[in-house]
């Protein structure tokens, strides 16, 4: 059996890695702008501001993370943050990925999970 | 007299076939003088040129449903019906549509922006324009009338210059009243069939913006970065 603890809080069949990455950096510091989250990836891998933008737009899209316009002085902004915080959408996904097997296999899927915790 | 007959003779008189022709060929050259000019009310002479022989045709033939003899009649009398009653309410309607609810539709999705900078190129320029945010984050900019257009993601991945070049480009669609000539050459579209032929000056709009971006910039630099990074998103 493998080991849960590699797998915990690995997203990448579910997102892209950089939208990975992206919430990542969101989770600890809250409100960032799309200029202080590329910032922070740059360090980490070659990314480039407007691929940062677009996985910003798509996991605001996507209902992962919240925006609001802040307006400074030469401009306009987005500030960014997480809709729920790591644990609270990790749960989700669990959530949904279990609804989604009961709502497909309805009783099979019932008898393997308590099959599956009855062992542990 | 029959619709058929009334058909026939009207075709077959030479001054009104006369007329059609002469008024035809002047559409023709209103389209020609738009491609090269792209004024637009050349367009809308063009229209009335290009439509006023069919209004004619129509309404000089007998074309009263009660005549109908045969279905060459029939698809006469409909023809006459459809120039006289539907054309002039749909063209009405799609005019009205297009220029008064478009821009409102528009100011719906945005709101007013104050930017210092931006006054500062109304200023130079000497064009009077407004700002408008869109909430967006897809890196877009447009002139619609007086009122520019413009989404938070341009802010977001544009520096100052890039965005300077950016509006003095829309800057020149406010005072060239390009959007003005867009719409009237897709309204113009939707109406007359030569008019599908021809190929917009739209395009050449846009490089005389380019033209004018860089020239006030005295740099090409920036909107030629401005572009690439536009298009990357």
């Amino acid at each position: 059996m493998y080991s849960m603890k590699d797998k915990v809080a690995d997203f990448d069949s579910l997102m892209s890695p950089l939208e990975n990455d992206v919430l990542r950096v969101l989770w600890p510091d809250k409100n960032m702008r799309v200029r202080e989250i590329h910032d922070k990836l740059k360090s980490k891998r070659k990314v480039a501001l407007s691929s940062v933008a677009v996985i910003c737009d798509r996991l605001h899209d996507k209902g992962i993370v919240a925006r609001k316009i802040e307006t400074a002085r030469g401009g306009v902004r987005y500030v960014y943050y997480p809709m729920q915080d790591k644990c609270a959408f990790e749960k989700s996904i669990v959530e949904d990925t279990v609804n989604k097997l009961i709502e497909s296999f309805g009783p099979t899927a019932v008898s393997y999970f308590n099959e599956r915790f009855k062992k542990r | 007299m029959g619709i058929l007959e009334s058909a026939v003779a009207f075709a077959t008189d030479p001054g009104k076939m006369l007329i059609i022709v002469v008024s035809m060929l002047l559409g023709i050259a209103a389209i020609l003088a738009w491609k090269k000019y792209s004024k637009p009310w050349m367009l809308y002479a063009h229209l009335m040129l290009v439509l006023s022989p069919l209004f004619y045709f129509a309404l000089s033939i007998n074309c009263s449903f009660s005549l109908v003899k045969g279905l060459l009649s029939w698809c006469t009398a409909l023809f006459a019906k459809f120039v006289i009653y539907i054309v002039p309410p749909l063209m009405a309607l799609s005019f009205i549509g297009g220029y008064l609810l478009i821009p409102r539709l528009y100011k719906l999705i945005a709101k007013p922006l104050s930017l210092k900078s931006f006054k500062e190129l109304c200023v130079l320029t000497g064009i009077k324009a407004e700002l408008y945010l869109v909430d967006k984050a897809k890196p877009v900019a447009f002139a619609l009338g007086k009122k520019i257009f413009i989404s938070v993601g341009m802010f977001e991945l544009l520096s100052k210059k890039e965005l300077e070049a950016v509006l003095l480009h829309e800057l020149h669609h406010v005072k060239a009243r390009s959007s003005w000539n867009k719409f009237s050459a897709g309204f113009v579209r939707m109406f007359s069939p030569i008019a599908w032929f021809s190929v917009s000056s739209v395009e050449r709009e846009e490089k005389a913006a380019d033209l004018f971006s860089v020239k006030m910039q005295k740099n090409g630099a920036y909107l030629r970065s401005a572009k690439r990074k536009v298009g990357v998103f």
